[in-house]
């Protein structure tokens, strides 16, 4: 199995499957472009969010996979389970999924967002998307 | 806040439901300015056309709200709809996001009124001319992926010797006088498409699409379906049937039957109500009948029929009583559960229409539905519109 190396903000490096990483439409691009000798850097993904990628896109290409056995409904609990985080994680994953581009991990972030401004009124929402910009900074 | 790139707010903000992206515009003025902007609501549109609500005023006047059955979500939602005092609105129409009423408390109207259910914003509408308000009717028809519509106007002043007609274009803001055989018998057709016993007009292009008889002339049972094929939903038995008109033969041919196990059953004294029924834009059709227990989908694609409950959600405390003779409305009340295990004359029901014999007809047709039971279905009125 040939094997990409990823490069987070922080320098930690990711080895992954080549085949995961062409889920990502980005590093798909970048592994055209310049072949799989050199580390991909991704300057904009922070290590840990770069594992929670890496992670789901590992879970949903293994539930695809022929012979898998997970139910919709685990998938859906592991989806949800998985944009449970706080709000800047989440927004972080926002910006890294489509950074990245991919299309089902931005999908997922932003309606569990989406489902979020629903239920607050518009002061809340501004807090919300306030906050998460100071926790970056 | 300008950290959240834009592209992903839009990204964010048009999953949520229109109601949302409303409120949301209050959030700040970048977000004001994003998301009240053209090319955003175009978005919204194009992402979800097929959007279509169903709309029942039934219970306007005496609690406020407009009744919403979202064709996507399959749930009823309340819209309450503050309007001017001293006015008896009632839904004429409605089209592309906006519904026209009409004050039926004047003898002649001037004007009609245009409403946002979602913004509630009201725009007063002037007639090209004064009419009595029985006299009036009128049409409404939203042009996708824009703010525009026309409406039509047709004056029944001068019956049965003439028929008037203006047609408005919001793009002009004007009234156009139409002739006698354009306006004869339009009904409420599929956006841009209007039908009448001539044959199916196009109203952006003001141009026949097709010219033929059509037998049995029925506006309320007919409906056009955005490739222009027509056709007839009929309650045989207890079932509905759906029938294709083709122009040429003037022949019909029966489509489909909604299967034995959906019992579609009429209360005593109903069975001359026709029921209504609509295209949604996946050409689904939906078929709604007040008095009905359910509203019914066709899937023209499965051929599949299902029912969704005729119901408020999260209303199981009371219900309304609404009441038919020969199929017209007399009446409605709010009552409890609790006051629907009393007897009619115990809750009030003394009601005001022509001939004491009616009350009796009125009896045998609330009993079955509701009080015997105890338990206290919600019935809906004829006025049902499509609104996208």
């Amino acid at each position: 199995m040939v094997k990409v190396t990823l490069k987070s903000a922080e320098g930690d490096v990711f080895e992954v499957d080549e085949e995961l990483a062409l889920e990502s439409l980005m590093v798909k691009n970048m592994i055209e472009d310049v072949g799989l000798d050199s580390a991909i850097s991704l300057p904009n993904v922070s290590s840990t969010i770069l594992a929670k990628v890496i992670e789901y896109i590992k879970f949903h290409m293994d539930a695809q996979k022929d012979g898998s056995k997970k139910t919709s409904e685990e998938i859906k609990a592991f989806d949800d389970d998985f944009v449970n985080v706080g709000i800047p994680t989440l927004f972080e994953m926002v910006l890294a999924s489509n950074y990245l581009n991919v299309k089902s991990l931005l999908s997922l972030t932003c309606n569990t967002v989406a489902n979020m401004i629903k239920t607050k009124p518009p002061a809340e929402v501004k807090e919300m998307f306030t906050s998460a910009k100071q926790a970056k900074a | 806040m300008g950290r959240f790139p834009d592209e992903l707010l839009e990204e964010i903000v048009i999953r949520l439901p229109i109601q949302s992206i409303i409120a949301a515009r209050s959030v700040c003025s970048h977000w004001r300015n994003k998301l009240c902007a053209k090319y955003f609501q175009a978005k919204k549109d194009s992402r979800e056309p097929q959007q279509r609500w169903i709309i029942m005023d039934f219970f306007l006047l005496s609690e406020g709200f407009l009744g919403v059955f979202d064709t996507i979500d399959k749930k009823w939602l309340k819209i309450p709809l503050s309007l001017p005092p001293n006015t008896r609105f009632s839904l004429l129409c409605g089209s592309c996001g906006y519904l026209c009423f009409m004050d039926r408390q004047a003898i002649t109207t001037h004007h009609i009124h245009l409403c946002n259910p979602v913004t509630q914003q009201w725009l007063q509408l002037p007639l090209p001319r004064s009419i009595k308000t029985s006299r009036l009717h009128i049409r409404m028809y939203g042009i996708r992926g824009s703010n525009h519509f026309k409406l039509l106007m047709i004056d029944c002043t001068d019956l049965p010797s003439r028929l008037a007609g203006s047609l408005y274009d919001s793009h002009t803001g004007d009234w156009k006088p139409r002739s006698q055989e354009w306006i004869t018998n339009f009904t409420s057709l599929w956006d841009n498409l209007a039908m009448c016993k001539d044959g199916i007009y196009d109203m952006d292009k003001e141009e026949w699409r097709l010219r033929g008889q059509i037998s049995d002339f029925q506006p309320t049972t007919l409906r056009l379906r955005r490739d222009g094929s027509v056709f007839r939903t009929k309650l045989v038995g207890t079932r509905i049937r759906v029938y294709q008109l083709d122009m040429e033969s003037t022949r019909e041919e029966l489509v489909t039957e909604s299967p034995e196990r959906m019992r579609v059953e009429m209360p005593p004294g109903c069975s001359g109500m026709i029921p209504w029924s609509y295209f949604d834009g996946l050409d689904n059709l939906w078929v709604v009948c007040p008095v009905l227990p359910a509203i019914y989908r066709y899937e023209p694609c499965s051929g599949q029929w299902s029912s969704f409950d005729n119901k408020w959600s999260g209303a199981a405390d009371f219900g309304y009583a609404i009441c038919y003779q020969g199929g017209k409305l007399l009446t409605t009340r709010r009552v409890t559960s609790g006051e629907a295990a009393q007897s009619l004359e115990k809750l009030g029901f003394t009601l005001t229409f022509p001939g004491q014999s009616n009350i009796k007809s009125l009896w045998h047709l609330i009993q079955p539905c509701s009080l015997k039971a105890r338990t206290w279905k919600l019935l809906f009125c004829p006025r049902a519109l499509f609104y996208y």
